[in-house]
């Protein structure tokens, strides 16, 4: 064989070698964007769920997401659905959805810092006050307890529905407690930290002591 | 008197030839008085020895008037005189007054040293009635009788089986156990032994002339068994071998005993001696006591007439046999328990190899010893005086003479001789009268005595006086046929010059011309030089004329000019040849060198004697080393001369002369002892008067230190002659050239140069002749970055290697015998070593190489002599030529399989294909670089350039490897030596590596390619995400949001 053609071969062979090497290049970024992008999207989906069951619960009664930012993410979610029916879906495609998703999380997660606390609070001050009172305490201060947690923690549908169910049944604990309105008025005080000792009234003493809670109230000055 | 008389008389009477005593007269006539004798008191020579004169001997020792006991033994080598001594001491009591001999009460006995043998003994004691016993006078008389009458083989079986009976009854073991004895006598019997022991001169014969000598010969030795009676011819033991072999058992034991050790021959011949007295008593017949009686009853007989007894023997040597008994007789002093016997002096002649053999014997019997020696004899006065004598004796009338002695032999009535000789002659005093020497005279005969191998006054006699006067009497008797004088040592004159001149007499026969040389350096001073002295006598060499014509010479007329005494005058020769005026004048100088004992004198006279016998009696050259190596100086000239030969001037190089010159052994003069091989002889001296007279030139010019000395200018002459008529075949010799072959040592040398330097891979410039031989004028060494690719020119280099000495050898014969000496002037003007050479020699030796290709094998001598320095350029080239051949086979049989090889990937070897494949190379070297494959970065370095100048470069090596040259070796040599083959073999090994390069890659990418794995099933995951995309995009849609901008 001439040198020509071993040379030839062995430079054919060098180059389709090379160029497999660039296909499987390729073909492994496009997986990784793709397999970017599919997280990227569940926890956009994620966001607007929590988003929708906020506004379903009632805990907001008004949009958390502003238009500007749901058209970019329109556009972001339109780019890569593209780049996915063409097969170039790139990284960086998906880096932009991403962060457009992260700040839609963000602006969700004010709104629910907000929302979440002004929905839960009264519910659960009432229940603080009152669980001891109540047929089962250690129930009332889980709940507090849950709620405070849900509040302080990540929005998601979960937390929403958490949130809402446990403040429902806060509710119903504090609905089942039925008192004087001055006892409750007195206790609201107490509850906030306004009571003072000329709400002591005789009818307030006496409930007082026939619920043994005398040692439990101090007076602060 | 006639010459006939005097001869007769000589050797009748005075030197007489039978070695028969000389009759009185003639004894006393020529008897020449001892006058150092050495005497010993006892029979030991430890203390001094008194110094006497035979007189004072006499009256001291012989003359006994006390009679007082005496056994004498006088004692001295063979012929000194022992005899003479004891006979002059006989004659002395003889001829003594009655107060001193009386015959009355004295009994003289005189056994001579004739017929000494022991029958001789025998008869002179029964002619001289010592014996008394009749029965021991009849046994003696009896075997006197019978070994005259007896068979001398059956007599001398006798004496074989004598020894062997000895032998066989030796019981004492002294020297062989009994039982080897026998053995010993085994062998003895042996028939090889035997016949050998009996064969002429054998030691049975030796024992036989002990015995039985006639009555005119000497018997001189009594050893009978020698080594050689053992041996063979050749000196081999041939005989002891065989009897080894063959003998019988007890003999081949003995046999074999003497083959263990030399030692052991002369153990069983010394053991055999020692039994020849009980052998020669057996044969005799006689027994120790009988003999022992003879004196005893001698002495008893005479002490009872009342006499004493005065005995001389002249030579003990006969009583071999009866001589411990003799001794033991003799030696017993009278009186006392001896009373009976007579009073003994004895004087008995032992030679001293007889006293040391049996000195226990005499030791501590004798009385007195007297020991001749050379001081007794040995001087010049004594010698001329003993010659004046016996001339005397010789030219007297022998009735005068004997007249003479019967009247009492008184020195002072000595007759004179009336011979007169030619001329006024050399005389010694004799009782205060002059008695002539001629034709001696004292320095003839002190010369002629020196150069006897024997000195002794026996040997004086027979080989000087009476061989000299024979040959003076016949030629004065036939008148013709001269040989006197005869000069058997060679002994030259001292004047070398004389001496060639003599040698060209044309009117001389060669006989007569070495006479006369003879005379001039025996009888005269060693020279010719003629004079004419006052009384108008012609003298040659201080000899008077006279005596040359006397002896048949009267044909030489002298060499040169005769000077007359009276006026100083030279008068010119009449007949022959004159050698320079200058070199006649130096009859002194050998007087004059005798005095002097200087180193350099003694060398010169040595050499002058080992040159004059070399050319007169062909005796071999015994200094011929110095001779050639004189010989060398003056052809090749040394730090002190410049050569004879201008060799340059002559067109031979003297690089080239002094090279062949250099070896002593090129210089050869007919009869040196070691003949040099001919083959290397290049000055050769024939032995001839004229290589004589150019050697006594060449030792002249050494002693003198020069040409300034009489006579140089005869010897330059004489040493020149000799040159130039050997001048053209010495030439001939060292450059090895004739009429029909010129050597062409330039060209042989310029050839090896350039040979050398093509093997190596040297450049040569051969555009033309002059820059040929400018580049070839230097040394070529190998040039290690230099691979061949063929065995067969490594070999060559390394064959070329081990003959760098040869090849510089050629180089410097090149330059040196090409260079032109520059005269002295030219030489002070330029001190640098710039040289200059014969261009035109050169560059015509330049031209016809190159014309012929560098290949000159087939002008090679075809015999070329084996280390010839002139031929060895020429013998390098033979053995190159071939191997330059095949190496060459050998190169261009590897250039083509390269070529094939390359063909295989390039295809033909063309521009065109090796530029496409270069270009293919580079881009094969591009794609392992894009690649990151690292390759080899000397490969890649060495096909960078232009693939057009590389292909141009690959065509060139396959052009000039694939010339059509092959039935040329020396041009493809030529076009090999660059190297060519290596580059195009370099260049296929990088093919060759690329291509494995380019397949290795190649699987590489293939294995790799075969690893790389494709993804599976990315359809349906992009159809996911696109539908999740979709529903997402809805689901934005569907969101409620506000407007930020109305916030």
């Amino acid at each position: 064989m001439l040198l020509t053609e071993t040379i030839g071969k062995s430079i054919s062979a060098i180059q389709h070698k090379r160029d497999a090497q660039e296909q499987r290049q390729s073909d492994e970024a496009y997986g990784n964007a793709l397999a970017q992008l599919n997280k990227a999207s569940q926890e956009l989906k994620n966001i607007l769920e929590c988003a929708a069951a906020m506004k379903e619960k009632g805990i907001v009664d008004h949009p958390v997401m502003a238009a500007q930012l749901r058209d970019e993410l329109l556009e972001c979610v339109n780019n890569c659905g593209r780049g996915v029916s063409d097969g170039a879906l790139t990284a960086d495609m998906v880096r932009v959805l991403k962060a457009k998703g992260d700040a839609a999380a963000v602006q969700i997660k004010i709104v629910w810092k907000e929302a979440s606390a002004a929905y839960a609070e009264g519910t659960k001050g009432y229940l603080l006050m009152i669980g001891g009172l109540s047929d089962d305490p250690g129930q009332a201060g889980a709940l507090a307890d849950n709620i405070t947690r849900t509040v302080a923690g990540e929005p998601s549908v979960r937390a929403v529905k958490s949130l809402a169910a446990d403040v429902a049944a806060a509710k119903k604990i504090t609905e089942a407690f039925s008192l004087n309105p001055e006892i409750e008025s007195f206790l609201k005080k107490v509850s906030v930290q306004q009571a003072t000792a000329a709400d002591l009234t005789p009818g307030i003493l006496t409930w007082l002591q026939e619920k043994r809670l005398t040692s439990k109230l101090k007076i602060r000055f | 008197m006639s010459w006939e008389q005097y001869r007769s008389v000589m050797e009748r009477y005075a030197i007489k030839t039978d070695d028969m005593a000389t009759e009185d007269a003639y004894f006393i006539a020529t008897h020449m008085p001892f006058s150092q004798l050495d005497v010993y008191l006892g029979g030991k020579t430890e203390s001094a020895p008194k110094h006497m004169t035979e007189e004072e001997i006499f009256d001291n020792l012989v003359y006994n008037p006390r009679n007082a006991h005496r056994l004498i033994i006088v004692r001295g080598d063979n012929g000194t005189g022992k005899s003479h001594l004891i006979r002059y001491l006989k004659a002395r009591l003889e001829n003594s007054a009655s107060t001193v001999y009386d015959p009355a009460k004295e009994q003289l006995i005189f056994l001579r040293r004739l017929n000494n043998s022991v029958r001789g003994v025998f008869s002179q004691l029964l002619e001289q009635q010592v014996i008394r016993d009749p029965e021991v006078e009849e046994k003696l008389r009896r075997f006197v009788r019978s070994s005259d009458s007896r068979d001398e083989a059956s007599f001398k079986t006798e004496i074989l089986f004598a020894y062997v009976a000895a032998v066989s009854n030796d019981l004492s073991g002294s020297v062989y156990k009994p039982v080897i004895c026998r053995d010993i006598a085994s062998y003895l019997s042996d028939s090889r032994v035997r016949e050998h022991l009996l064969r002429e001169d054998g030691a049975v014969a030796r024992c036989y002339n002990i015995i039985t000598a006639p009555s005119n010969q000497v018997l001189k030795d009594t050893k009978v068994f020698s080594p050689t009676d053992f041996l063979d011819e050749r000196g081999k033991s041939s005989i002891i071998k065989a009897v080894k072999r063959q003998g019988d058992p007890q003999a081949s034991d003995f046999a074999a005993t003497l083959l263990e050790d030399d030692s052991e021959i002369d153990r069983l011949v010394n053991y055999l001696n020692r039994f020849t007295r009980e052998v020669i008593q057996r044969c005799a017949d006689i027994s120790s006591e009988s003999t022992k009686s003879v004196f005893e009853q001698l002495r008893r007989e005479l002490k009872r007439q009342g006499r004493n007894l005065t005995l001389f023997i002249e030579d003990f040597t006969g009583f071999t046999g009866i001589d411990t008994e003799l001794i033991t007789v003799l030696s017993t002093e009278h009186g006392g328990d001896y009373s009976d016997l007579c009073r003994v002096t004895a004087i008995i002649g032992i030679t001293n190899d007889y006293f040391d053999q049996f000195r226990d014997n005499f030791k501590d019997r004798v009385t007195h010893q007297i020991s001749v020696t050379d001081r007794s004899y040995g001087t010049n006065e004594f010698l001329i005086q003993m010659a004046g004598r016996y001339l005397n004796a010789i030219y007297c009338d022998p009735a005068a003479l004997r007249d003479w002695e019967r009247n009492g032999a008184a020195l002072e009535d000595l007759p004179i001789s009336t011979f007169r000789p030619p001329c006024a002659w050399e005389t010694v005093k004799i009782a205060g009268r002059d008695v002539t020497l001629y034709p001696f005279n004292s320095q003839a005969l002190t010369a002629l005595y020196e150069g006897l191998i024997v000195k002794s006054p026996r040997a004086f006699l027979k080989e000087v006086l009476r061989a000299q006067l024979k040959e003076y009497f016949d030629g004065k008797i036939y008148g013709d046929g001269w040989d006197f004088p005869l000069n058997p040592k060679h002994v030259q004159m001292h004047k070398g010059e004389h001496a060639s001149a003599i040698d060209r007499l044309e009117g001389l026969s060669s006989k007569d011309r070495s006479r006369l040389k003879s005379v001039f350096a025996l009888w005269a001073d060693g020279t010719a030089a003629g004079v004419k002295e006052a009384d108008g006598a012609i003298t040659f060499g201080g000899l008077n004329k006279a005596f040359l014509d006397d002896i048949g010479l009267s044909q030489f007329n002298g060499i040169g000019a005769i000077v007359d005494q009276t006026t100083g005058e030279s008068a010119a020769p009449q007949s022959v040849p004159a050698p320079d005026s200058d070199s006649v004048s130096e009859a002194v100088r050998p007087a004059e060198a005798r005095k002097s004992v200087s180193r350099a004198e003694q060398d010169y006279i040595r050499f002058q004697k080992d040159i004059d016998a070399w050319y007169s009696s062909g005796a071999p050259l015994q200094y011929h080393a110095d001779y050639r190596k004189m010989l060398q100086s003056f052809i090749c000239g040394d730090n002190k001369q410049c050569g004879a030969v201008n060799w340059q001037d002559i067109g031979v190089p003297a690089y080239v002369a002094a090279e062949r010159l250099s070896d002593i052994s090129c210089f050869s003069i007919e009869g040196q002892d070691n003949a040099p091989d001919p083959e290397k002889v290049l000055v050769h001296m024939e032995r001839s008067a004229e290589s004589r007279d150019a050697l006594q030139a060449l030792i002249k010019l050494r002693y003198f230190k020069g040409w300034d000395f009489d006579g140089s200018a005869y010897y330059q002459q004489r040493l020149l002659t000799w040159l130039e008529r050997n001048k053209a075949a010495i030439i001939e010799k060292v450059t090895a050239a004739n009429d029909q072959q010129q050597l062409s040592v330039i060209k042989w040398c310029l050839a090896l140069q350039y040979l050398r330097a093509m093997i190596f891979g040297r450049r040569a410039d051969t555009g033309s002749p002059a820059e040929a031989v400018k580049s070839l004028f230097v040394p070529f060494r190998k040039d290690d970055q230099i691979r061949r690719e063929t065995k067969e020119w490594n070999d060559l280099v390394q064959f070329v290697l081990s003959r760098n000495p040869e090849f510089d050898s050629a180089l410097a014969m090149l330059q040196k015998s090409s260079a032109a000496t520059m005269g002295a002037i030219q030489l002070s003007r330029d001190t640098s070593d710039r040289r200059f050479y014969r261009g035109d020699e050169l560059i015509e030796a330049a031209e016809q190489l190159i014309a012929c290709g560098w290949d000159i094998e087939s002008e090679l001598p075809a015999d070329i002599p084996d280390k010839h320095l002139l031929y060895n350029p020429a013998s390098l080239l033979k053995k190159l030529y071939p191997k330059i051949r095949s190496v060459m086979a050998a190169e261009r049989k590897h250039a083509d399989a390269a070529a094939a090889r390359l063909t295989e990937w390039i295809g033909e070897l063309n521009q065109e294909n090796l530029i496409r494949t270069l270009a293919s190379v580079q881009e094969l070297f591009r794609t392992f670089n894009a690649n990151g494959i690292l390759g080899s970065s000397a490969l890649r370095i060495r096909f960078e350039k232009p693939p057009v100048e590389m292909a141009r470069d690959v065509m060139k090596w396959v052009t000039v490897l694939t010339c059509n040259a092959e039935d040329m070796p020396v041009q493809q040599l030529s076009a090999y030596s660059g190297n060519a083959l290596n580059s195009l073999c370099d260049f296929l090994r990088d093919i060759q590596t690329i291509a494995q390069l380019a397949e290795q890659e190649e699987a590489r990418a293939k294995k790799e390619l075969a690893k790389i794995s494709t993804f599976t099933g990315m359809e349906a995951i992009s159809e996911a995400a696109r539908a999740c995309m979709e529903a997402l995009y809805d689901q934005l849609e569907g969101m409620e949001v506000y407007d930020d901008a109305a916030d």
